[in-house]
């Protein structure tokens, strides 16, 4: 039977390994036929913008690189939606960051801890806060 | 869907944490889900009245009945007397977390 | 009463026991947490009444570990049925 997985997530990416285990979580619920709800919190909200991606040499290290790169999640926030996956923000995490303007990862949306979150309580079966 | 839930807060007042474990337990209260908001370890920091959106958030849910614990042994290792804490804050045993939260569905941590 | 940890800070573990009193219980670990998994810490979580161990299968890989023989490794997809299996989710 399908159920609903609720993923408070605190953290954002780089910082640890919380963004991309919620990530791997959320595909393989998908991948089973359950719902996913991703309620993005704290330092999470960051998941949520379109990256920016500069021009020319990085000036990185290959090495540095290939650990920096699968850290970061918008692209797989972004495939989880396309999956089914229903992401929202705390806007006033957005805005705490300065980046509320910004625009959003496909899919992702802009939401509050009132009334988004809340919602999702009303039809999850479990909740796992993720974070540091 | 979950009815019942208990945000336990245990980062000190400087820490966003703290105030996103707050803001949660306000937000599912108002909602009508039964909240407990628990604080514990350096959390209970949050509790001196200090002013400022901590005290501010705190004192709302009191009012709107919403329920506010610390845990008795956390106030001791902080070295803060109960008299210090806000009033309508319910001080409970370590021992007796469990029990409060038997009829929580889920539990998290801040 | 499940326990999702993914920090390894060893004050995490004394949430179970304020959460959890002596209750059974059960220890999902994932991320940093995985350490908790070596065979070093079995009295600690047998003291903590922690009946069934496991951990997240990418984390214990990534580090390297010496995992207890009573520890089951998870996979994703079996880490959403350990979720969805009916227990109460604590996540500390």
């Amino acid at each position: 039977m399908s159920k609903c997985l609720t993923i408070m997530l605190l953290s954002g990416a780089a910082e640890n390994e919380d963004a991309m285990f919620s990530v791997q979580l959320a595909e393989a619920a998908l991948e089973k036929g359950h719902r996913v709800q991703i309620y993005l919190f704290g330092n999470g909200v960051n998941l949520s913008k379109k990256e920016f991606p500069i021009e020319g040499d990085l000036h990185i290290t290959p090495m540095l690189l290939s650990h920096i790169e699968p850290t970061k999640m918008f692209e797989r926030l972004a495939a989880l939606v396309e999956k089914g996956a229903d992401i929202c923000t705390c806007h006033t995490n957005e805005h705490a960051r300065g980046i509320e303007s910004r625009e959003y990862v496909n899919g992702t949306e802009w939401g509050d801890i009132g009334q988004s979150f809340c919602t999702y309580l009303l039809t999850t079966d479990v909740l796992v806060s993720v974070g540091h | 869907m979950i009815n019942s839930i208990c945000w336990l807060v245990t980062r000190p007042i400087g820490v966003e944490l703290s105030a996103l474990g707050i803001r949660s337990a306000w937000a599912t209260h108002q909602f009508g889900v039964d909240t407990k908001l628990v604080f514990a370890d350096e959390g209970v920091g949050c509790l001196l009245g200090a002013p400022g959106y901590h005290t501010n958030m705190l004192t709302e849910l009191m009012e709107q009945e919403g329920e506010v614990f610390c845990i008795r042994e956390s106030l001791e290792k902080c070295r803060i007397g109960q008299d210090r804490i806000l009033s309508g804050v319910q001080v409970i045993d370590a021992d007796d977390l469990p029990d409060l939260l038997e009829d929580c569905e889920t539990v998290n941590s801040f | 009463m499940l326990f999702f940890v993914n920090k390894a800070d060893q004050r995490v573990l004394e949430k179970l026991k304020l959460i959890g009193g002596e209750e059974e219980k059960l220890l999902l670990l994932t991320g940093d947490a995985v350490c908790f998994a070596e065979e070093a810490w079995a009295e600690t979580l047998e003291d903590l009444e922690v009946d069934e161990l496991f951990a997240a299968k990418d984390a214990v890989e990534a580090r390297k570990l010496n995992v207890s023989a009573d520890c089951e490794i998870l996979d994703y997809p079996q880490m959403v049925d350990l979720l969805f299996s009916g227990e109460k989710v604590v996540s500390v």
